[in-house]
């Protein structure tokens, strides 16, 4: 599914230039669940924004669903992510303005489906999540891990092919946390592919491969024995 | 979608209700001053277009250069249709006044208007009763307006009842007009068939050779397509033709009818006009208050972008394209559009009755229901919804989710400065407004306290009714036996009410003195009776005033100073002195008036208002020509006097009504457009540093919560409140004395041009500036400290904690 070849970020400001990426190179398969690793400022998030098209890499190649994507205009990129990739954030990331309802509505909107197909399919993205009691609620009125589900609703209710997480426990209690991290399995055992970065050890046992960076370099890459057993449907 | 917008576009503004009452009220401000400016230069605009001809109608324009009026005299009128057969009609409006009465009613009427039958083919004046065809064309009849009818007449029908005027014709009534629109050039309340002057006056024989005589309006009505330069340039010939050595100088000149309202500044007009320039800078200032409502937006929208950014992120990330974004903030500034439509709908109802006393016009509601508003209306929603729209709906969606999503999203510099220059741009305009208002306050004051080279207080002017033939054999007595009542000082006469426009003139010069027979100097004429220069207060800069005690003085003159510089310059440099003229010869054109010495000279003084410098003037005796008593009287209980005036007259005029002015009163009266220009100004200006300071209170919101981190360790660190509200509004107090520093040239530019309009005009003093500047600058700073203030008060400790 996914495929970088010397992948590379630097970025400049007014003196100084910083390399983000240096020569990464790494595959994620259809249906695997990989975490990214590594210490403050190693480069996890600048990867994880490349890979879900959000930014762009400076030097190298990278392709998605077999389409060379470095190359990609702005407008190329976000046609191809819209319902393909959903994201998960740290800090949620919900509009302040929208209900739950309506911010789990919204990626189907800019995908254009029909009305009464949204309603149903964010029905179920709320249900999946438990958080269909809260569907008026408007986003400072939910807990944190309220908060988070309603984002991984959001993430899921257009059906992607690649869930990105950044961090997403980071601002979460363990309780919450942990019910995150399952919810994430749940979604990756029923086919869909999850890319998180995370700090934690413990979440990171919850995947199948665990990619570590440092100073932009991928350093080890480990296979897990899955904590709840699953094996990755290799194509 | 839209719902999605829509719904995000309210919540937003619910949840920032401080935000969303600035914006939503600066531009219903804004948009309620277009609105109103638009309803009045639509009403400018539509002058006369009323009539079905408009754009085929010309009115003839007499040039001298320096001078002219609108109109023409009884040769060229009457030759007209015979010398050019492309004339479809001609109609011809002579006017006048009168006492009319009706059974024991009687009032002075100032709008009669001698009209040919033709004036209701040239023009729409359409008839309620009577037949247009013949209404006019026997003589000693009128056709009134219904005002006129009810007046006299209340509910009976007018139709064939006598009017009587000036207590001498009889006026049958042939028709009665529907209302004539406001929107009209002229408003005669009568118009009286012009083969009435023939009956009455024998017009067309005594005035067959008159070519100086030029006071008939006239209205040529051309064929479908006619250039009327085409005629203009024939106009030479014609005049060539028939006055040669005649002719009085003129040039004539043809003007659409449609123009008069706004275009002609003759003397001599029937109503005062309009002006476009004041189309024009009323129209400007509304858009710029408007614009400087759309600043507002602009400015706190890309201010409190960091705000919006994350959201952008989000919808970014969920796959939405940038024109997404652009349309969803677009159909946001829409929704405060339309917010801001619906209060400004309510201020322009609201402020119409005080719009249409400050603008004279007849505006009801039912204007804001007319198809032209409504349109008005959404196409300025429209419009302000999406030009202050663009630059944000460009700036936020111009954000790149991963930085935004990061956090790491600063105020752009750009922006900054853009913003900057954007507040900068509004003071500008507020602080060209302020000095604008000041200087038309301040020229009004000196207009009216201006000396005008005589004693303008307690003076009064009583209009003379009636024809020569009713003063004349009563002016002496008259005169004697007002003199005689306490509290009158002075009484005399004049041919001119004051201020006047001096309508008659001549060519004059000094005869027999080696001045070349064709070097003539024109000057104004005004006829004057004796202890005319005492009773207005005028001095003598050499000889005297006309005397009751020397005979020969009926054929002698007096000039103002003015005149006699003109006339000096054709006489040898040794004889040029004042005192040197006096007792020299006098001659006019055509030996006209007849020849007479010159007795004194008086000093200049104003007979027209400040607009015009003194002009050059021929006093003589000429009692045919009085129109006015010019009593001057003491102080103390005018009450009094007025009412001993008032019986006095009542007893030699007891057929006439009694009218009376100040002259003071009067020269004030012709400054109205210069006082509703000033109130105008002064409301646009209160409105536009209104609204500039709800957006520099915004932004001054803003500043301070963005730095709250920054004023907390400032204050950690041992600042004090003062330096806390000084660090805050120094940035502002900078960009409105540049603001100053721009608009001040502008100003000085634009008003000095204003001022030259004036022959007598108001120094533009630097502290007037200032004082505009410093008046902008403490408003600034008044509403920045109040949220420096609160910043600067604020615990530190919660702000620490609060980044």
């Amino acid at each position: 599914m996914i495929k970088t070849a010397n992948l590379k970020k630097t970025y400049r400001t007014d003196e100084v230039e910083t390399t983000a990426l240096n020569n990464v190179n790494l595959e994620i398969k259809s249906g695997e669940f990989i975490s990214i690793m590594g210490p403050s400022g190693c480069g996890k998030s600048t990867l994880l924004n490349i890979l879900g098209l959000l930014d762009t890499p400076t030097d190298g190649q990278y392709t998605f669903l077999d389409e060379e994507v470095a190359g990609m205009n702005e407008r190329q990129r976000a046609k191809l992510r819209k319902g393909n990739i959903g994201f998960v954030f740290q800090s949620f990331n919900l509009i302040d303005e929208l209900t739950v309802w309506e911010n789990v509505e919204l990626p189907l909107l800019y995908l254009d489906v029909p009305s009464k197909e949204r309603d149903e399919r964010v029905e179920a993205a709320l249900d999946r999540v438990q958080i269909m009691h809260r569907k008026t609620h408007f986003p400072q009125q939910l807990s944190g891990g309220q908060q988070q589900r309603v984002a991984v609703a959001r993430a899921v209710v257009a059906n992607p092919r690649l869930i990105l997480a950044d961090e997403p426990t980071g601002n979460l209690d363990s309780t919450h946390g942990e019910e995150i991290m399952k919810l994430l399995t749940e979604l990756n055992e029923a086919g869909t592919t999850i890319a998180m970065v995370t700090h934690s050890p413990a979440d990171a046992e919850y995947s199948h491969r665990i990619v570590h960076l440092f100073d932009g370099h991928i350093v080890t890459e480990n296979f897990m024995a899955r904590k709840y057993a699953h094996t990755p449907e290799v194509q | 979608m839209l719902r999605n917008y829509l719904t995000i576009a309210l919540r937003h503004l619910r949840r920032h209700p401080g935000y969303a009452a600035i914006n939503v009220v600066g531009l219903a401000v804004g948009m309620a001053c277009c609105l109103l400016i638009l309803l009045f230069v639509r009403d400018e605009l539509s002058y006369d277009r009323f009539h079905d001809n408009a754009e085929r109608v010309y009115r003839i324009v007499s040039d001298w250069g320096d001078f002219s009026v609108p109109a023409t005299s009884w040769p060229v009128v009457s030759r007209l249709e015979d010398d050019f057969p492309q004339i479809e009609a001609h109609a011809r409006l002579l006017q006048t006044d009168g006492l009319v009465r009706y059974g024991d009613e009687s009032f002075v009427e100032e709008h009669l208007f001698a009209a040919n039958p033709a004036v209701f083919d040239v023009f729409s004046f359409p008839l309620r009763q009577g037949d247009p065809a013949t209404a006019l064309s026997r003589p000693f009849t009128t056709v009134i307006t219904p005002e006129i009818a009810e007046k006299y007449f209340g509910d009976a029908d007018p139709m064939g009842q006598t009017l009587r005027v000036d207590n001498q014709y009889d006026l049958e009534v042939t028709g009665v007009l529907e209302p004539i629109p406001a929107a009209s050039h002229v408003h005669p309340d009568f118009f009286l068939s012009w083969s009435t002057l023939d009956a009455a006056l024998d017009y067309s024989e005594a005035m067959a050779d008159n070519w100086g005589a030029n006071g008939i309006y006239t209205y040529l009505l051309l064929p479908e397509n006619a250039d009327p330069t085409t005629l203009e340039a024939q106009f030479p010939d014609f005049v060539d033709r028939h006055a040669g050595s005649d002719w009085n100088g003129a040039t004539l000149l043809l003007q659409p009818l449609t123009d008069i309202h706004l275009h002609s500044h003759h003397n001599s007009e029937i109503e005062p006009n309009g002006n476009i320039a004041y189309v024009y800078v009323f129209s400007i200032i509304a858009a710029f208050v408007l614009l400087i409502a759309g600043i507002n937006f602009v400015n706190l929208s890309t201010a409190r972008s960091a705000e919006r950014a994350k959201e952008v992120g989000v919808r970014k990330s969920m796959g939405a394209q940038r024109g997404q974004l652009v349309r969803q903030f677009l159909a946001e500034s829409v929704v405060l559009a339309v917010l801001a439509l619906v209060l400004a709908v309510a201020l322009v109802a609201l402020a119409l009755p005080a719009f249409r006393a400050l603008s004279g016009k007849a505006l009801d509601v039912g204007v804001l229901t007319d198809g032209f508003t409504l349109a008005a209306f959404a196409a300025t929603t429209l419009v302000v919804g999406v030009l202050a729209g663009a630059f944000p709906a460009f700036v936020l969606s111009r954000f790149q989710p991963v930085r935004v999503l990061r956090g790491r999203l600063r105020q752009g510099r750009g922006g900054g400065w853009l913003r900057k220059g954007l507040v900068t741009f509004q003071f500008a305009v507020s602080v060209v407004l302020i000095v604008g208002t000041a200087v038309v306050y301040t020229q009004l004051d000196y207009l009216r306290s201006a000396r005008l080279g005589f004693d303008q207080e307690r003076v009064v002017m009583v209009p003379m009714q009636g024809g020569d033939d009713v003063h004349l054999p009563r002016y002496d007595a008259f005169r004697q036996a007002l003199a005689q009542q306490p509290g009158v000082e002075a009484v005399s006469a004049s041919s001119e009410g004051l201020p006047s426009e001096l309508l008659n003139g001549t060519g004059i010069a000094f005869a027999d003195a080696g001045v070349p027979d064709d070097s003539l100097q024109g000057l104004r004429l005004v006829a004057v009776s004796h202890d005319f220069f005492d009773a207005l207060g005028a001095e003598m800069v050499a000889g005297r005033g006309f005397s009751r005690e020397l005979p020969t003085d009926s054929g002698a003159f007096v000039v103002n100073e003015a005149a006699l510089d003109l006339l000096a310059q054709d006489l040898p440099q040794p004889l040029r002195a004042p005192a040197d003229a006096l007792g020299k010869q006098l001659r006019g054109w055509s030996e006209w008036p007849p020849r007479g010495p010159l007795i004194g000279v008086a000093d200049n003084f104003n007979m027209a208002t400040l607009h015009e410098s003194v002009e050059p003037i021929l006093f003589m005796l000429q009692p045919d020509w009085f129109s006015h008593y010019v009593v001057r009287v003491q102080p103390g209980d005018l009450d009094a006097t007025l009412g001993a005036l008032r019986s006095t007259w009542a007893q030699f005029y007891p057929d006439w009504p009694f009218d009376y002015r100040f002259v003071d009163q009067a020269f004030d009266a012709q400054y109205r457009a210069e006082e509703r220009l000033g109130q105008i100004f002064g409301i646009f200006a209160g409105l536009a540093i209104l609204i500039a300071c709800l957006g520099l209170f915004g932004l001054a919101a803003f500043t301070a919560q963005q730095r709250t981190k920054e004023i907390g360790v400032r204050k950690v660190l041992g600042a004090s409140v003062t330096q806390i509200v000084a660090l805050l509004s120094k940035e502002f107090v900078a960009l409105v004395g540049l603001a100053f520093v721009i608009a001040a040239p502008v100003a000085y530019l634009a008003m000095d041009r204003w001022l030259s309009d004036f022959a007598y005009r108001t120094d533009l003093s630097a502290f007037l500036f200032l004082g505009a500047g410093g008046i902008a600058l403490a408003i600034a700073v008044l509403t920045v400290s109040y949220h420096a203030l609160r910043a600067a008060l604020a615990d530190p400790v919660q702000s620490l904690r609060y980044e």
